[in-house]
């Protein structure tokens, strides 16, 4: 097994889900079906899908509260308007642009908080398990890495963010968001030297308040 | 901002993409070879790959657990059902179906699904035509009747193509009786028109829907609203 098959497959940070088909995207005849009103396809392109919409969403809009709420935007916005897309085979692109839409456009207005808090998604996330000392330093590790990596442009930002998804490749990245696989590899490889940068400027443990503008 | 993103053509490969490919499993060997070459000259390098490859798989667990929720989302599926009827039409038209036998079809499935109303019977192969009304030439005694007459006038006209047989349930009742159901439902007829411009429902860059006019040449798919 390959270091990447081992991450992919880690159990201990990924929960149970779909990894993603082909890099250059789902069977046209899926897209068809869903566009024709054929809900089990619509189903199935929405859970092949919905985890790098969420990863978009959060960076367009790094407020992990919201998350839910706007996902609910966005699968009700698929339902809706699917039939409109032009070109089966932009699928993706339409996708990423309702989930950039649907994160902007909240971010214009009063942020609505229901359903589960953060320290509930931890726990849906994680399983009953991890309590440990280890585990809650690695947590607060993660959540501080989050935090800087939302002070990341935002072009930086996406690449990197998607490149943490399971199953994402430069290649499905470059398929969601429009660019050349070079490019993203080359976004990918400048937001982990900013991010590796503005940590180590920014040290442990993390001051209140502080915030670190990053320039490309 | 500058961000660097005219490197396709490029032919030097530099430290952060060589980092880069290694944590993502994506080096070749040249690649390797490139790097231990850095490596020779500056081997903090070294040190340098390991906290990143700390970093980002750090990163990845963050952000799974971030996204997990995104699994507990699913589809608002009655947002859908007003769309699935009109693919079915699609499918009966591509089918080669002819349209009088699903208009027979649409009496027994309206009957089947949503019952007759109380004391109507069938006249005329549809529902809802109240017995024992005919005129001579064609009778327009009943709301029923009326519609019929349109269908067949616009079939002359080729401005009605056929109804379909789904009828959508908005509301349904039952009678204080206990005898049945009062039904409100939505009928769906096919009709043809020729127009200069077509406009489909789009999105703006806000996400707001906005009317978007159709390319010339295209046409729109089956199930997209048009104006």
């Amino acid at each position: 097994m390959t270091r990447r098959e081992a991450m992919d497959t880690d159990a201990t940070t990924a929960t149970p889900g779909p990894a993603f088909g082909p890099a250059d995207g789902t069977p046209p005849g899926l897209v068809r079906a869903a566009m024709a009103g054929d809900a089990d396809a619509l189903r199935t392109l929405w859970q092949d899908n919905r985890r790098w919409i969420a990863a978009v969403m959060l960076a367009a809009k790094p407020r992990e509260a919201d998350l839910e709420d706007l996902l609910q935007d966005v699968a009700l916005t698929m339902v809706r308007q699917v039939h409109t897309i032009d070109d089966e085979r932009a699928l993706r692109g339409w996708l990423r642009q309702v989930a950039l839409n649907t994160a902007r456009a909240a971010g214009r207005t009063t942020t609505r908080r229901k359903g589960l808090d953060r320290e509930r998604r931890h726990e849906l996330a994680r399983g009953p398990a991890g309590s440990g000392d280890a585990q809650v330093a690695q947590r607060d590790e993660a959540d501080r890495l989050m935090q800087l990596a939302s002070e990341l442009p935002e072009a930086y930002r996406e690449c990197v963010m998607l490149r943490c998804v399971r199953g994402m490749s430069y290649r499905a990245i470059a398929s969601i968001t429009g660019l050349a696989e070079t490019t993203v590899e080359t976004r990918i490889a400048r937001g982990r030297r900013m991010l590796r940068e503005i940590a180590q400027q920014q040290g442990k443990p993390q001051h209140n308040g502080q915030k670190q503008q990053v320039h490309a | 901002m500058n961000t660097h993103d005219n490197d396709n053509t490029r032919d030097h490969l530099d430290r952060d993409t060589l980092l880069t490919r290694i944590i993502d499993a994506e080096a070749s060997a040249e690649d390797w070879a490139a790097f231990r070459a850095f490596a020779a000259d500056e081997p903090e390098v070294w040190s340098e790959l390991a906290e990143m490859q700390r970093q980002h798989d750090v990163l990845a667990g963050g952000l799974r657990e971030a996204i997990a929720i995104a699994d507990s989302i699913e589809l608002p599926v009655h947002e859908h059902e007003s769309v699935r009827p009109v693919a079915r039409i699609g499918a009966v038209m591509q089918n080669g179906w002819s349209w009088g036998g699903w208009l027979a079809a649409a009496a027994l499935l309206l009957a089947f699904t949503v019952g007759l109303p109380r004391g109507v019977g069938v006249v005329g192969g549809m529902p809802g035509t109240a017995p024992g009304t005919q005129a001579a030439g064609f009778s327009l005694g009943t709301p029923e009747e009326a519609l019929d007459r349109y269908i067949d006038l616009g079939k002359q006209s080729g401005a009605v193509v056929g109804q379909s047989p789904d009828f959508i349930v908005l509301e349904s009742t039952p009678l204080a009786d206990g005898g049945g159901y009062e039904v409100v439902y939505l009928r769906q007829l096919i009709e043809r028109r020729e127009v200069r411009d077509l406009y489909r429902l789009g999105t703006d860059e806000l996400g707001n829907t906005v009317r978007v006019p159709v390319e010339a040449g295209k046409a729109l798919g089956v199930g997209a609203k048009a104006f």
